[in-house]
């Protein structure tokens, strides 16, 4: 596989929340601005390529029983560093997301690319593997931070988008309304995706057709 | 054949562990320390901003006092002027009406 497939699977095919539902916790909480949900998707991209870089260098002097540990030590060490920058330069959305930021190092989607992933995987694979995954997760977490917000309060990043003072569905603000929106987002990459094997099969029969009567 | 102690076969990767902790505690120090002083230097020149800006203001009030003052000179001199001038004039009038009055009385006692 080329290593920027790496990339385009982790976005729709592969998608962490839409597919492997990981990492859901933080897409309902946190999503209920565009904002908050910019800023999540950000940090854990960033923290999702800064600690995959180093452990995918260092495989080979960390010993395996120690991988774990080191493994956490890295992403602790980043995800702090990325909470710092965050709180200094935009306070109050980083006070909105709140523990969610720190979090951030036990995140699923964090651990099993970086544990898994990256240990096991030479850089640009790696580099691929983790910016796809932050992508998709940054992704879905705008969409719906965009979405619930702009039907729950009527505003998009703060701004006011209908004339009007009543919001849509103040529904898709509360937690069950994230949840409505994950499944219909779920089932939407769904049908997609197999829209697009379809596709695909499609091509390769008849590929294979034109190779036959070639042949 | 000796059976390994616990801490030969640990050794490495609790030193490796250590390796890492200490690394990531000098990174996160290190990023801290960076943001305090980012943070201080731009607190540094918010203050140069407005120093620069005060004394942009007492300059123009300065200026301002300057220009009044020399302003309410001139206009006190020429107000004392004015008055001087007036007083002449009086006096000048003063004078005239006593000439009028002398020539009329010469005038009468001459009928």
């Amino acid at each position: 596989m080329s290593d920027h497939k790496f990339f385009t699977k982790k976005i729709l095919r592969e998608n962490p929340v839409l597919v492997m539902a990981a990492g859901v916790c933080p897409a309902v909480a946190v999503t209920e601005s565009a904002s908050s949900g910019l800023l999540l998707g950000c940090g854990t991209l960033l923290v999702l390529l800064l600690s995959s870089l180093p452990v995918t260098l260092m495989k080979s002097i960390i010993p395996e029983k120690a991988a774990c540990a080191s493994h956490i030590i890295i992403i602790a060490a980043i995800t702090a560093v990325i909470q710092m920058i965050f709180s200094s330069w935009l306070p109050q959305v980083t006070e909105e997301v709140g523990i969610f930021i720190p979090l951030i190092a036990v995140n699923c989607i964090v651990i099993e690319s970086v544990n898994g992933f990256a240990r096991n995987n030479p850089v640009l694979p790696t580099l691929f593997n983790g910016l796809g995954t932050g992508t998709g997760f940054l992704l879905v977490l705008l969409l719906m931070g965009s979405i619930r917000e702009s039907m729950g309060e009527g505003t998009l990043f703060g701004y006011p988008l209908f004339a009007g003072d009543m919001p849509l569905m103040p529904f898709a603000v509360l937690l069950p309304g994230g949840f409505f929106l994950l499944s219909l987002l779920a089932a939407l990459n769904k049908h997609i995706n197999r829209k697009i094997r379809q596709k695909e099969k499609n091509m390769t029969k008849n590929d294979r057709e034109e190779g036959k009567i070639s042949s | 054949m000796k059976e390994k102690s616990f801490f030969d076969k640990y050794m490495v990767s609790l030193a490796v562990i250590i390796c890492f902790f200490v690394v990531s505690a000098g990174v996160v120090f290190g990023t801290h320390k960076l943001l305090e002083y980012a943070a201080l230097q731009k607190v540094v020149k918010e203050k140069e901003r407005t120093e620069k800006i005060i004394c942009r203001n007492s300059l123009l009030l300065l200026k301002q006092h300057v220009f009044f003052s020399e302003n309410s000179e001139k206009a006190i001199k020429a107000a004392k002027e004015k008055e001087e001038q007036d007083k002449e004039k009086d006096k000048e009038k003063k004078g005239e009406d006593k000439k009028k009055e002398d020539n009329k009385d010469k005038d009468k006692d001459n009928e």
